[in-house]
């Protein structure tokens, strides 16, 4: 009889079930062309991205030196998109990281403890869930100021709420297990229930929904650029966007407005691909239903 | 000329495991007015042989071989239109778990009114005077005719699915662990109501269940089943009093009893076999104490002895 | 209540509120209360096995999680050995669970499918702080798979209960509880999720561990029949009280309790030269829990009901020699009336 895998097989075993989706495979390739800009920007045919140039460089067409040409500073557009990735996943990651964690944090807790706790969390999640998100990120970022670390921070509380019902109602299901019971019973602290028996089932779900955060950080930041919001010393598609369209030349240069349009909507669409298909592919069943 | 022939069924499940071999080989017989018990623990293929009866193997599952003569006709072999008269009219089953088989949104009325509706020519006020009959039949008052499954505790529910179940006069009645999780008075008061039935209705029935002592009470004739085979076929006092595959022996000996003097138990060592890859040859032979070589390498025909049938190679 | 005893029981009583609907809750109707343990009292004689049997609802269940404050009480107190186990801080409750201890029902639930088995004992050996180090933790272990005769060890050190069959979950969930050599052990229904042929090897095993370490046992189950051949004792449960507590053969040979009565008349016999006997039982439907006030909680069932029954509950008392009954009428028949 063959053994059951150790963690390791399992991850194997999931990955290879989820390249069996469609979705999952046409957003990892998506990502793994985005990673690699990111990674390798110096070397991808780059200049330095915020360098200006001559008056006579100057909203060029896409040539050879310059493939998607140049902005109204004479600004290389290729190279803002390449670096602009960077950006893109440093909030992507750090907002997603932020919100999931405090939104587990709080979620287990609710779950776990019940009661006034649970409700008291409860109310103030479904307070913030009330909060319309956009225009409340637009008046905190107006607030704070424009610094990436800020839009990170306000996309973060507009997020953590929807994290922290999921996660809720995962560890309610989890704690009425047996097991958790038994562990109770030889012992374990409240603590040790939650980090050593709840929280390895809830992981799962965790990283689903990390996944989808970072395309909640990612549109975020486009948005909150675009309005004038954004950081200007960093180079950003949103802020891309925000240079076009305050250039009022935005109608005669697809070259400068598509990149950053079509980038941001390939890397949304690139995560919601792989956290759906991540999300159906843990749900019990989906071997037997998808007939493999 | 049997009620019932079944004749070498063969039902597997093709997973991507491999195919689970969940009826292999199945035989037995079923005559008018007559008890059959079919007792095995879970995952011995009796719900699945049954299942094969009224067509509802589903795929991944899949009737592989064998015969299934009911009447005189073979059911494998009968169209889709047949089947549905069959069904219902001719066997009729009450499955386990009657807490999922009832409609919860439907009046129990309605739910016995539908199958007479569809299986006979009869007028909207016959069936509704028929189904308050069931119900009387069954020990729930005609006056619960509009209430909703949830309004009834679990051996109502029961009760209501053997009132569907028996409501166009099924020549015969197949049982699914019709009192498995029901306490034990309720259960007393249903099998009560099943042996009236049968005596009443002169109702053959194919008991399904893992509990030895149910079947005693209930069973004229017994066929014991392991990891998908029929082990022994006897009649009920016969198996009980003289069990003669290792398994029965080991089943009824290891079986305690609340009543009677106090037995001393042998229980079996080991646990069923996964059906993916069951043993070769007697699929019992890895916790037979009396196992020999042979045991491992041919699968054993039925013999006869002392008037049981037994697949064991112990008996010449 | 009697001396030697490892674990006494006084009045324990536990009730859980019926959630009134939104408009309820605005009248000034009382809550009610679904009694599920209602005043029970009992003691555990040192190395007896003590089995609760009775139906679903019966709150044998409850009772088995109130005893070890897995569900605190509403009232009531538990004696483990003269220590209060009813009014222990956390620590002390923690200290406790090395005395006391639960084998679970499920089989398949009650092991987390993401540990290993030597994880899950290990579990237990580090929370108690039980060794110095990794190998004195690896050798209780090894000595509690070998108890459970989970062997060869190695074959089973490191794997995950998908892999495990049902009995071989419930050696596990044993061994878990062995670790600690707790001295009073409450096993909730551990072998009614098992396939037949594996029931009675678990029930052999919790017999030689019992014997072998000198475990007090409470048995709870629904099986009567199963409970004969392990318990020494058997108390009847219905409806969150005792109605009747004797050594196990007095109860079966003779019930004094009409419910139990009913009960053995009820329990089938794999034997089929046995006849179904009458059923001294009316009616179909019992009281709910949560409609119950002070009258005997049988009355509406028993065939030989007075109508002193619904005016007093009867009193659990020694009828006969080690036998308790609460019944008005079986006083009355043993003495003869």
């Amino acid at each position: 009889m063959p053994e059951l895998p150790g963690r390791l097989e399992k991850l194997k075993d999931f990955l290879q079930l989820l390249f069996t989706n469609k979705m999952a495979v046409a957003g990892v390739s998506i990502f793994a062309v985005f990673s690699i800009m990111a990674i390798f920007a110096p070397f991808l045919h780059t200049v330095d991205p915020k360098a200006t140039g001559e008056v006579g460089s100057i909203l060029l067409s896409p040539s050879w030196q310059f493939w998607l040409g140049t902005d109204d500073l004479g600004r290389d557009i290729w190279s803002q998109i390449v670096y602009g990735t960077r950006v893109s996943f440093t909030i992507g990651f750090v907002a997603a990281g932020i919100t999931v964690s405090f939104g587990t944090l709080t979620g287990m807790i609710a779950g776990f403890y019940g009661g006034r706790l649970e409700e008291v969390i409860m109310r103030i999640v479904d307070f913030f869930m009330m909060l319309p998100a956009l225009p409340l990120m637009i008046v905190l970022a107006a607030i704070l100021g424009p610094s990436i670390w800020n839009i990170v921070f306000v996309v973060s509380i507009v997020s953590w709420p929807t994290t922290a019902r999921v996660i809720r109602s995962q560890v309610l299901s989890v704690k009425e297990r047996a097991f958790v019971e038994a562990s109770r019973c030889i012992g374990a602290s409240d603590s040790l229930l939650m980090v050593g028996e709840i929280l390895p089932n809830v992981i799962p779900l965790m990283f689903a929904e990390a996944v989808l955060m970072v395309t909640e950080a990612i549109y975020a930041e486009s948005v909150l650029a675009f309005l004038g919001l954004g950081d200007p010393t960093t180079v950003s598609w949103g802020m891309m966007l925000h240079f076009v369209f305050e250039s009022g030349v935005m109608a005669r240069v697809p070259n400068w407005v598509m990149p950053p349009v079509a980038s941001i909507c390939a890397l949304i669409l690139a995560f919601t691909f792989l956290g759906t298909a991540i999300s159906d592919v843990l749900k019990p069943g989906y071997r037997e239903i998808k007939g493999l | 000329m049997a009620l019932l022939d079944v004749e070498n069924l063969k039902v597997y499940y093709f997973t991507r495991e491999g195919a689970v071999k969940a009826a292999d080989d199945v035989s037995f017989s079923v005559d008018k007015d007559e008890t059959l018990g079919l007792i095995g623990e879970s995952g011995c293929g009796k719900t699945t042989a049954v299942f094969a009866l009224l067509r509802f193997v589903t795929p991944p599952g899949r009737i592989v071989g064998g015969k299934i003569v009911f009447e005189g006709n073979d059911i494998i072999t009968m169209s889709d239109e047949e089947m549905r008269h069959l069904r219902g009219k001719g066997i009729s089953m009450v499955f386990q778990g009657a807490q999922s088989a009832l409609n919860p949104v439907m009046t129990i009325g309605r739910q016995i009114t539908e199958g007479i509706l569809e299986h006979e020519d009869v007028s909207k006020e016959e069936a509704w005077e028929r189904a308050r009959k069931q119900l009387e039949l069954v020990g729930i008052g005609s006056d619960r005719i509009k209430n909703y499954p949830h309004e009834f505790s679990g051996g109502m529910k029961q009760r209501a699915m053997i009132a569907i179940a028996t409501a166009c006069n099924p020549r015969l009645l197949i049982l699914d662990e019709p009192v498995t999780g029901l306490d034990v008075i309720v259960q007393r008061q249903l099998l009560t109501l099943i042996n009236n039935l049968r005596a009443e209705l002169r109702l053959p029935i194919i008991f399904i269940t893992h509990d030895l002592s149910v079947i005693a009470e209930t069973c004229d004739k017994v066929v014991v089943m392991y990891a998908g085979k029929i082990v022994e076929q006897a009649s009920a006092v016969s198996l009980y009093e003289n069990p003669v595959h290792p398994y029965s022996q080991g089943l009824i000996r290891s079986y305690p009893s609340a009543k009677g003097k106090r037995k001393e138990l042998k229980s079996i060592p080991g646990a069923p076999p996964r059906l993916v890859n069951p043993p070769r040859g007697c699929r019992f032979h890895p916790r037979c104490p009396y196992a020999m070589d042979i045991c491992g390498e041919e699968e054993p025909a039925f013999r006869e002895k002392d008037g049981h049938l037994v697949a064991c190679h112990l008996i010449k | 209540m009697e001396k030697g005893s490892v674990l006494r029981v006084e009045h324990l009583k536990k009730y859980f509120p019926v959630r009134k609907g939104f408009l309820a809750s605005f009248s000034s109707k009382k809550s009610e209360y679904v009694r599920a343990v209602d005043d029970v009292s009992f003691s555990v004689r040192e190395g007896e096995t003590l089995g609760f049997v009775g139906e679903s609802g019966c709150g044998k269940t409850t009772m088995g999680r109130t005893i070890l404050r897995l569900i605190e009480p509403t009232s009531g107190k538990v004696y483990y050995e003269g220590t209060e186990v009813t009014s222990l801080d956390r620590r002390g409750l923690k200290n406790m669970r090395r005395k006391m201890q639960m084998i679970f029902q499920d089989p398949h639930g009650s092991l987390n499918p993401r540990r290993t088995v030597s994880n899950i004992l290990r579990q237990t050996v580090t929370i108690h702080n039980l060794a110095n180090n990794k190998a004195e933790e690896d050798a209780m272990i090894k000595s509690a798979l070998e108890e459970v005769e989970l062997v060869p060890v190695e074959e089973f050190w490191n794997r995950y209960p998908i892999l495990l069959s049902g009995g071989q979950r419930q050696r596990v969930g044993l061994g878990r509880v062995l670790v600690l050599r707790p001295k009073l052990v409450v096993a909730d229904e551990p072998i009614s999720m098992l396939d037949i042929s594996v029931r009675l090897g678990i029930l052999n095993l919790m017999a030689k561990i019992r014997d072998k370490f000198g475990i007090s046992l409470i048995y709870i189950t629904h099986d009567i029949a199963t409970a004969r051949y392990i318990c020494d004792r058997i108390a009847i449960m219905y409806l969150g009280k005792i109605v009747e507590i004797a050594p196990t053969e007095e109860v079966l040979s003779k019930p004094l309790h009409p419910y139990t009565q009913a009960l053995m008349a009820a329990v089938p016999v794999p034997d089929p030269t046995v006849k179904m006997h009458e059923l001294p039982i009316k009616g179909y439907v019992p009281l709910n829990p949560g409609e119950i006030s002070s009258i005997c909680r049988f009355y509406p069932r028993c065939p030989y009901a007075t109508k002193k029954c619904h005016e007093e509950e009867p009193p659990l008392v020694e009828i006969e020699h080690d036998h308790y009954v609460a019944c008005i009428k079986a006083r009355r028949w043993v003495k003869g009336d």
